[in-house]
Formats: structure tokens, C-alpha cells, sequence
């Protein structure tokens, strides 16, 4: 056999076009930005719940490879604790049907399965682990630069949550090359 | 009946695994492992281990390099070398340790 050799980054999709920006961390906010630093952050409601705005991750694969599938993604299994709460979209999302993500910059997103037409029901993102992986479509072949299909993200904040940074969980894609 | 030799770049794992079972130079093996294996004998420098493993009944051995990426900025590989059976599931012979690697010049012979 060859050694061969494929690499995945992590691409953010944001705007109506999207661009598809890589990124190390996702950040979840209020307004449909990749890097919002200290700015856009979810705010913690008096009552009822804020939505940030989704976050449209996939994987990108680019290098030297016969085929790449198998292509999962899960958490480590630990959550932002009371009154947060993360939620994927039950579906994945192929590249041409992103939509993007809206609602009242500054103050919240609007809910993905009501507003996304892509997503029929969404799940704790922190139920899928390492023995319990999500599957992200798609498979990608001859060496070219491709993307998955994308998940989509959305992190909920009711009044039982404390206001402040929150430290930080782990999410991990992972795929079979062959 | 199918034999092949897998050759390991870093032999401290299997030392580890000797050294886990009182150095009797056995690895451990799962239940699935031990129903297909038939013999394995360790090689020269202990980094290449030679397999026999009774196939029959599975649709083809695979080999998979699993790729990892998290968002703390960490890589890694694990390589599987193992079968599907007749419903098309794959089922892992050996899987390395995170980052330990088991190369893909293993032979068929």
C-alpha cells in the first residue's frame, strides 16, 4: 500500500453566500459572525429562553487520499451546566441548502427547527460522545479539497443560567482514510 | 485461513502489552479478536508480529487510518486493520493506541 495522507479543517459557514471561513473554536453569539471575540455575547433572559445564533460547521478534507467517509462528530460528553443548553440539528446539511443564520443581532437568534428548513428536530449536542458518535453525511475521493455535509449548532440560555465566560467543552470530528 | 505480518513503528507498545501480561510476549485480545485468531508470533525486533486468522464467512479485510480533530487543536490517528462481515459491518481486528501506529505495509501472504 501507499502512505497517503488526508488533512480536515473546520469551516464556519456564515452569511447569505456563505463563506466558509476555518476556525479553531466555535464561539456561540448573537450575531452571525465566525470570531465575535467579547462582543455579540448571549445574554442570560429573565425569563423564557435566548437563542443564539446557529452555527454551520463541516469538515473539510484536502491532501493526498483514495477516499475519506466515515465521517462523525461528538462532544466530550460534558455540557456548559445549568440553563445552557447545546442542540444539533437532527439532519446534516449539504452545502446547498445552507441557510444562515438570523434574528435580532444583539439579543437572540431565532430557533433552528422552526427557521431552518433543513432541520426536522434537534438533539443535545453533549449526548453524543465518544461511544456514541453523530454521523455527518457525506464521502469525499481522488485527492480534492471537499467539505461534509454541515451540522448545525444552537446553544439555549434560560434564567437558571449564571452570567459569565464559560469554560470550554470539546467537540472532535473524526473520519476513516483509506 | 489468512496470514499477514503487521510491522508496528513503535515497539513500546507492544512491550507495554508484554509487560501487562508478565512478560509472557502475549497480547491481550478482545472476545471478537480471539474467536478469528488462530496463531500470531512476534518477529526479529518485536516490532513486527505475524497473524493467522480464520476468515471464512467475511465478506474482506479492510484497513483504516482514522483521523481525529478536536477543537482544543489536537490531531491524531488510530490505524485498524480488521474485517466486515456478511452484513457489511465493520469489525476491528487490531486498533493502535492514539497515536501509535501500526504502518500499512502489513503483507497478505
Amino acid at each position: 500500500m501507499n502512505q497517503i495522507s488526508a488533512s480536515g479543517a473546520v469551516k464556519e459557514g456564515n452569511g447569505a453566500g456563505p463563506v466558509w471561513t476555518t476556525i479553531t473554536a466555535c464561539h456561540f453569539c448573537v450575531k452571525d459572525m465566525y470570531n465575535p471575540g467579547s462582543t455579540y455575547k448571549v445574554p442570560v433572559p429573565a425569563a423564557g429562553t435566548i437563542y443564539s445564533y446557529w452555527k454551520s460547521l463541516a469538515l473539510e478534507i484536502s491532501g493526498t487520499y483514495t477516499t475519506v467517509d466515515n465521517i462523525k462528530i461528538y462532544t466530550d460528553g460534558g455540557g456548559f451546566g445549568a440553563g445552557i443548553t447545546v442542540k444539533v440539528g437532527d439532519e446534516t446539511i449539504v452545502t446547498g441548502s445552507y441557510v444562515q443564520a438570523t434574528g435580532t443581532e444583539g439579543e437572540t437568534g431565532v430557533e433552528m427547527v422552526a427557521n431552518h428548513g433543513g432541520i426536522s428536530a434537534s438533539t443535545d449536542f453533549f449526548t453524543y460522545n465518544s461511544g456514541a458518535v453523530k454521523s455527518v453525511t457525506g464521502s469525499m475521493a481522488s485527492n480534492e479539497t471537499l467539505k461534509s455535509s454541515h451540522v448545525v449548532l444552537q446553544m439555549e440560555v434560560t434564567s437558571a443560567a449564571s452570567a459569565g465566560d464559560l469554560t470550554d467543552e470539546t467537540i472532535t470530528w473524526r473520519w476513516d482514510e483509506t | 485461513m489468512l496470514t499477514w505480518i503487521a510491522e508496528y513503528k513503535n515497539k513500546e507498545i507492544i512491550q507495554q502489552y508484554d509487560k501487562a501480561n508478565g512478560n509472557k510476549k502475549e497480547r491481550p485480545f478482545s472476545k471478537v479478536e480471539q474467536e478469528k485468531l488462530k496463531s500470531f508470533t512476534l518477529l526479529d525486533n518485536i516490532t513486527r508480529i505475524k497473524y493467522t486468522v480464520d476468515l471464512s464467512g467475511d465478506k474482506k479485510l479492510i484497513y483504516r487510518k482514522r483521523n481525529y480533530l478536536n477543537t482544543k487543536g489536537e490531531k491524531w490517528t488510530n490505524y485498524i486493520l480488521g474485517w466486515e462481515d456478511e452484513s457489511g459491518k465493520h469489525l476491528n481486528f487490531i486498533t493502535s493506541a492514539r497515536n501509535v501506529i501500526l504502518t500499512d505495509n502489513f503483507e497478505l501472504m
